[in-house]
């Protein structure tokens, strides 16, 4: 025992040393680096102080216990002198054999031989009565001396006094927390009830938002305040029932899974264990604070990476009401308390987590550190790697999600092989904007208001082709149904707008069948001030920016707010399957568009003369260059998915560049030259359609004195140029001079619209498509809209 | 004047959590379905736990058409108070924080506390702090 109690005591000497270093570096470690660094240091020197097969090498530090003796607690110190003393540690050296131990204590103190001679001579120096060493030693006096290397210390050395005092002191403090811990449990789990289905499904929610595959049971609780994981082995999570109505619950339930996550029960319990083993150790009591309290940071910054000052804040209102749940009398005090302080520096530390370091290197500098200074050797080494290998797991990047490409987009329109569904803006009986969905049939010809219903007037609340989209309305179909995506203004509650530069919008997104049918909420976001939890959403859509890869859809949300220093944006994925909807990152700029789980950010610097595209993953991490060329006058570029297509009119060229690759291709050098006073230098590429990449130039036509337009269309296969146009040649002077889209290309036909005689309207068409490739497009017109 | 509220064994402070849920008088039918789920007791075992309740003053019953309705009379509250000032209670009263991971284990802060820490919130919230 007493050579345990050394080995502990000479772990925790070296370990406590470099304990009080770190903990002199924790402001500017707060400062610089994130907490989940902080709390693996912490816990690599709680591994460490757990291995007592160490020895200070006093070859390396000769004098470094010294700052180490004052930490000690006076009445302790008395105890552990002998142990401590300067010559003392300067003998413990790695080579010596354990058992010799006893004989580098100096003489007079607790040498083996002066302590028989004690017990023989001194009536004094008896040791306490009962204490099995007492009576072992008064039974054996005579056979000490010729065993002078004996393990056993002697009886009344000091040494073993302290040893027996410090397993006591173990023992009592184990058996304290653990009786303590499971008297609690027992008292509370006769208050454990089946979660209801409300409970069930936000805790689900929230095991899926932290990417938990194996949530821990969870049961409802009465007699806590707050949501709960406890339980050493097998965690359990509990839950108040009372905060099933709470806006914070997501969050609280998202912070004990995250527990759940980083195994942090596990490593409390490792806390535990380590102030058990050096009970006596300031320097370890240091440890195991700032350990729990950066194991709470870690969670915090864990539970808000990504997430904007809007999610931020309710974070920290659902923290704060949680602590506040038992406040008492008002202090007469104005400053803080010593809680009330902690926690300010917590919620400083929710919205100062941008910025910082991961810090690998300091890590492995901690690693070294502590290897060194616990003289590791063989197995020691292996051991240590394991813990610090997990830990080093919650700090590196999550991996991506599945990569898809960025199809199906979405649009003001979307289009099956069928139809063409497309919005027409109306206003209802207070002037309110709506928007109202129309389908246009092409094997029948007919539009209308996409409504099942054949006695519905489609002007009534409730007829599921109108919606209260404020702006334009999104689409595109996925999987066979039509998602659609809108923002409505929040309503009319004024107390509500007085906080907001801009008035608050609620964003909604929906599916429906494709006939009109099953129209279902998929998610709606709504202002903070209504849902902290999803608060980030209080915004516009950005009609530009949205985008989907077939099972999630990619929404730029702004906040209510903007602010100097904000994100512009917080991008948001929505689920297409079950509408989970959780912010990804921070956007500070436009972004261009998703494409296998990047976020293509970046665009044309003219004054460089050249176009930059840059891709961060959309889970976080690092950002990169992905394209970096030449761009000028002559220059266009569109992006179709991950490929970017870029012409060049002084060189007549046609190049494909594969974002994901690097890859360029020519397809062809053989465009046409511009026309005469053609209105731009360059090609603008506008659409791929069809496995052809359309653009056209405008130019001032000197035979009629007006604008024209030129259009061709390249093939991307065989890099074939050809011209088109949208109206047969007899109709050619209505032919529209501004871009104009295709809207949908079925096996045989193309469906774009066209301008009316009069002018003022236009028409949907069907153009076959041999003949419209061919330049003489032959059309079937659509029945016109109602309202148009 | 009521005697002194007992500490319950785990089967009948089941009971008693169904009353409680369930916020008003029940019948046997309706316990049963409120245990449902959790206990897998027998007719004749509810009926014993709610004899031994009714012997403490936890519960009184009365006739009501073919069966009884059970009314409690101790409520959550009065309960989890006498609860917690057994001598166990007084002594082990706190959480066992080592064992658990919570939104906020720190002590309770001061009402001053919060507001301020409120207002330093709404501060950060609104992009100033």
């Amino acid at each position: 025992m007493t050579q345990l109690f050394l080995a502990f005591a000479r772990t925790g000497l070296s370990t406590g040393a470099l304990v009080l270093f770190f903990a002199l570096l924790t402001p500017l470690m707060r400062k610089k680096y994130t907490a989940g660094l902080r709390r693996a240091v912490w816990l690599l020197l709680a591994v460490r102080l757990l291995l007592p097969f160490s020895l200070f090498p006093a070859f390396l530090f000769p004098g470094k216990e010294a700052p180490v003796q004052i930490e000690l607690p006076a009445a302790v110190a008395e105890t552990v002198a002998p142990l401590r003393h300067p010559g003392d540690e300067a003998a413990l050296d790695l080579g010596q054999p354990p058992s010799e131990v006893g004989h580098a204590l100096p003489a007079g103190e607790a040498h083996p031989e002066n302590a028989d001679a004690a017990a023989g001579g001194q009536p004094g120096a008896v040791p306490p009565p009962g204490s099995p060493q007492a009576e072992n030693s008064g039974a054996l006096p005579a056979l000490l001396p010729q065993k002078p290397a004996s393990p056993v210390p002697a009886p009344l050395s000091p040494l073993g006094i302290a040893a027996l005092v410090w397993c006591c002191g173990m023992l009592l403090f184990l058996l304290d927390q653990l009786l303590r811990y499971a008297l609690w449990r027992r008292q509370l789990r006769r208050w454990d009830l089946p979660l209801s289905p409300k409970l069930e499904q936000a805790v689900d929610r929230a095991a899926q938002v932290v990417r938990l595959r194996r949530p821990p049971p969870a049961f409802g609780n009465d007699r806590i305040h707050t949501p709960m994981l406890t339980g050493l082995l097998r965690p359990v999570l509990l839950v108040p029932p009372q905060l099933a109505e709470d806006p914070g619950l997501p969050l609280m339930l998202r912070h004990e899974l995250t527990h759940a996550l980083h195994r942090d029960l596990f490593w409390k319990g490792l806390l535990l264990a380590v102030r058990a083993l050096h009970w006596y150790h300031p320097a370890v009591w240091l440890l195991c604070r700032e350990a729990e309290q950066d194991i709470e940071y870690a969670c915090d910054e864990a539970v808000l990476r990504r997430s904007s000052p809007l999610t931020r804040a309710a974070y920290g209102g659902a923290l704060l009401a949680v602590a506040g749940m038992n406040a008492r009398v008002p202090a007469l005090t104005t400053h803080f308390s010593a809680g009330g302080r902690s926690m300010k520096r917590r919620l400083e530390a929710l919205f100062s987590q941008q910025g910082k370091r991961r810090g690998g290197a300091l890590f492995l500098c901690a690693a070294l550190l502590t290897g060194l200074l616990g003289g590791m050797v063989g197995c020691g080494v292996e051991e240590e790697t394991a813990p610090l290998s997990s830990s080093a797991s919650s700090l590196s990047d999550l991996p991506l999600s599945a990569p898809t490409d960025a199809e199906p987009s979405f649009s003001y329109y979307a289009s099956t092989e069928q139809g063409l569904f497309q919005t027409i803006p109306l206003r209802d009986q207070t002037n309110a904007p709506l928007n109202q969905l129309i389908y246009s049939d092409f094997s029948s010809g007919t539009t209308g208001p996409l409504c099942p219903d054949p006695d519905c007037d489609h002007l009534h609340a409730g007829c599921p082709a109108l919606f209260p989209a404020t702006d334009m309305l999104l689409m595109g179909v996925v999987a066979d149904r039509l998602v659609l995506a809108y923002s409505s203004q929040w309503p009319q509650d004024p107390s509500l707008l007085s906080d907001c530069e801009f008035p608050p919008y609620t964003l909604c997104v929906e599916t429906m069948a494709l006939d009109g049918s099953d129209r279902r909420p998929l998610v709606t976001l709504r202002p903070v001030e209504a849902e902290p939890e999803t608060g980030y959403a209080a915004t516009h859509l950005y009609f530009p920016y949205t985008f989907s890869d077939g099972s999630f859809l990619y929404l730029c949300a702004s906040p209510s707010f903007a602010q100097p220093g904000h994100a512009l944006f917080t991008l948001l994925r929505v689920s297409l399957s079950t509408g989970e909807t959780e912010p990804l990152q921070d956007v500070f700029e436009p972004c261009l568009g998703v494409y296998s789980g990047h976020l293509l950010l970046g665009g044309i610097d003219w004054q460089r003369g050249e176009l930059r595209l840059e891709a961060v993953p959309l889970e976080g991490g690092m950002r990169r260059q992905v394209y970096c060329d030449y761009y000028g006058q002559d220059s266009g570029y569109f992006r179709d998915g991950s490929t970017l297509y870029l012409t060049n009119s002084a060189l007549g060229t046609l190049k494909k560049f594969d974002l994901l690759t690097g890859e360029e291709t020519l397809i062809t050098d053989q465009l046409p030259p511009l026309p005469d006073r053609a209105s731009q230098r360059c090609y603008l590429p506008t659409q791929v359609i069809d496995q052809k990449l359309l653009f056209s130039v405008s130019f001032d036509d000197s035979s009629s004195l007006s604008l024209n337009i030129k259009r061709w269309a390249v093939d991307l296969e065989t890099g074939k140029v050809s011209e088109f146009v949208f109206l047969p040649p007899e109709q050619s002077h209505m032919e529209p001079f501004w871009h104009q889209t295709i809207f949908a290309a079925t096996a045989d036909a193309l469906c774009y619209s066209v301008p009316e005689e009069s002018g003022f309207s236009s028409h949907l068409v069907l153009a076959d498509k041999a003949s419209f490739w061919a330049g003489e497009p032959q059309l079937r017109y659509l029945a016109n809209a109602p309202g148009k | 004047m009521r005697s002194p509220i007992a500490h319950l064994p785990d089967s009948e402070l089941a009971v008693m959590q169904v009353f409680w849920r369930a916020g008003k008088p029940l019948t046997r039918p309706e316990i049963d379905a409120g245990l449902a789920g959790q206990k897998n007791w027998t007719v004749s075992t509810v009926v014993a736990l709610l004899i031994r309740l009714e012997n403490r003053g936890f519960v009184s019953h009365e006739k009501q058409g073919r069966g009884y309705l059970y009314r409690p009379l101790v409520t959550q509250e009065e309960y989890l108070a006498a609860e917690s000032k057994t001598l166990l209670g007084t002594l082990y009263g706190g959480d066992p924080k080592n064992f658990i991971a919570a939104l906020y284990g720190g002590g309770a802060l001061s009402g001053e506390d919060i507001r301020e820490l409120q207002e330093y919130l709404d501060r950060a919230k609104r992009g100033d702090g």
